[in-house]
């Protein structure tokens, strides 16, 4: 079955406004360092290594990370809000498996109308 | 002369401290503490917030797994019969409970298992599994903010009896019995724990121990098993009524599923 | 004819890359640090030296600022598995005023990075919560670089009442 991921914030944003972005990510994260109890074996090493956001196709935050995170991570970052757009969250883990979260977000100016990144003009 | 003035003093402090805190220890003892208060205040955080709760994981699968249909028969599931899974608000409180005329005691996660294999004809879960946990989380979660209530009538009052006996029951290496800890020892140090009253108003609780969701059966396996006592199989008869003693002592408490405990 | 050309020329790349990596090997740069991004499947015991080490590859003899870093994380943790961090950096976030990375270390783990965090321009706040393990009571170390080649570094001691097994 496939894997859960959470992705939040607030939806509907002023310009300029700074808002945190909650994503939570179930995954056990193996370290590679854990035995079975009974046979002793060492459980190979599985975990995410990458967390990449992007809005609206541009790099905003990545996270790099190493067997010393826990299992179901969870990651807060903050991004300012400019333009509606597309948010995304990558995750990567250590076969290149990625998994995707996405979401739309609205940018409203004071007048209350929507900030688009695209803008037609004749 | 002055030197031993001075110590003394600081003894009688440090026996005026250790007295108040007794005191308050037993007055604790009288009424019902949820596990959450004997937690760091770190865990507490984890808690209060439902997205960075991680037992959501295990909600959300189980409302996926509420909808799906069953391996062989693909229009059976448990939404068919049951609805809506809000429909189920309150369901878990009655549990555990003596099944039919049959005199059997059997909680949530084994009525699902009944559930699975005669009326959806498929195969049920093993003890244990994600998805079974799932499911039992996602059906308990509904009930959230509900009072535990149990009434001990005539069908369940011999297993009640049973839950009692084993609960002040010594045993294992140790020759410890529950109500050692739970009730007479509330609020000390357990090498790094802090002793709650062992209610299972959370449960199923997401274990920071094991980073996943455990059932009351698994939780009590490893009490005894720290108690250097044989532990009983996972849905055996004495577990089940250990429960029911368990959830009866809790009456009055709020369900917190899912919690998340050391 | 053409094969032994590019036999030759494979020969003689190997032996340049590998002069190269036994120069880059020989000024202390940690072995651990990676074995991290390998997939590993074996034990390892904590080091100190090796934390050191990694610590001072990260700052490489830069100086540190003050009052750059501020670290949340809690006194008493109950299980090492989950220690929840915040961290923030106090900066304008301008093209010329912002973290590139920031490291956060636990020292007394097998592996001690825990997580190295990228930033970008104009992102808002350069704020980031997590949670990682831990094997023992030890400290948590956040070290930021600045996009001006400025390092900061900031630690606080966490007592961790049962440890991670990692």
């Amino acid at each position: 079955m496939e894997k859960l991921r959470r992705l939040k914030y607030k939806k509907v944003v002023k310009k300029n406004e700074k808002i945190k972005i909650k994503t939570l990510a179930e995954h056990e994260m193996e370290p590679g360092v854990r035995r079975d109890p009974k046979t002793g074996i060492i459980y190979p090493r599985l975990i995410i290594q990458k967390v990449t956001a992007k809005y609206n196709g541009k790099i905003v935050f990545r996270a790099n990370w190493f067997s010393g995170v826990s299992a179901n991570p969870y990651l807060a970052f903050y991004i300012s809000a400019q333009e509606s757009g597309l948010l995304e969250v990558e995750w990567r883990d250590d076969y290149s498996r990625t998994s995707y979260k996405r979401g739309y977000l609205k940018v409203i100016d004071q007048q209350g109308n929507e900030i688009l990144p695209i803008k037609y003009e004749i | 002369m002055r030197y031993k003035s001075k110590r003394y003093t600081w003894y009688y402090i440090f026996l005026i401290i250790k007295l108040f805190t007794l005191l308050t220890i037993s007055s604790f003892s009288n009424d019902l503490i949820s596990g959450y208060y004997f937690s760091e205040k770190s865990t507490q955080e984890i808690q209060n917030d439902d997205f960075t709760n991680p037992g959501f994981i295990w909600v959300e699968l189980g409302k996926k797994i509420w909808n799906q249909g069953n391996n062989k028969n693909k229009n059976l599931s448990c939404y068919s019969c049951h609805g809506n899974i809000s429909e189920m608000k309150g369901v878990s409180l009655s549990f555990p409970k003596v099944r039919g005329d049959k005199s059997k005691l059997i909680n949530l996660e084994q009525q699902i298992n009944i559930c699975k294999a005669e009326n959806m004809k498929g195969e049920s879960f093993k003890p244990e599994d994600k998805n079974l946990l799932a499911l039992a989380t996602a059906i308990t979660y509904q009930s959230r903010g509900l009072k535990q209530n149990i009434e001990i009538n005539k069908k369940n009052k011999p297993w009640f009896e049973m839950g009692k006996k084993l609960y002040f029951k010594k045993i294992g290496q140790m020759g410890l019995a529950c109500n050692q800890c739970h009730d007479e020892r509330v609020g000390m140090n357990l090498r790094a724990e802090k002793v709650s009253q062992g209610h299972i108003n959370g449960f199923p609780t997401y274990m920071l121990r094991w980073s996943k969701v455990a059932s009351v059966h698994k939780r009590i396996q490893f009490c005894n098993e720290q108690a250097r006592a044989l532990p009983f199989k996972i849905f055996s008869d004495e577990y089940n009524a250990l429960q029911l003693y368990l959830t009866w002592r809790g009456k009055g408490l709020q369900i917190e599923t899912p919690a998340v405990r050391k | 004819m053409n094969k032994i050309k590019r036999n030759t020329l494979k020969i003689f790349f190997g032996t340049l890359a590998f002069i190269f990596s036994k120069k880059t090997l020989a000024n202390g740069n940690p072995y651990r640090d990676r074995f991290q991004s390998y997939r590993q499947t074996f034990r390892i015991e904590p080091n100190k030296l090796e934390t050191e080490r990694i610590i001072k590859n990260i700052i490489k003899d830069r100086e540190l600022i003050k009052n750059l870093i501020r670290l949340d994380v809690p006194d008493t943790v109950e299980d090492g598995n989950v220690v929840p961090v915040t961290f923030a950096i106090n900066c304008s976030m301008e093209e010329n005023d912002f973290p590139k990375k920031v490291h956060v270390l636990a020292l007394e783990n097998p592996f001690p990075e825990v997580a190295i965090y990228e930033f970008f321009p104009k992102i808002g706040k350069a704020e980031v919560s997590f949670r990682c393990r831990m094997r023992t009571s030890s400290y948590i170390m956040i070290i930021a670089e600045m996009i001006d080649g400025s390092v900061s570094m900031e630690k606080k001691y966490v007592d961790v009442m049962l440890g991670a097994c990692s």
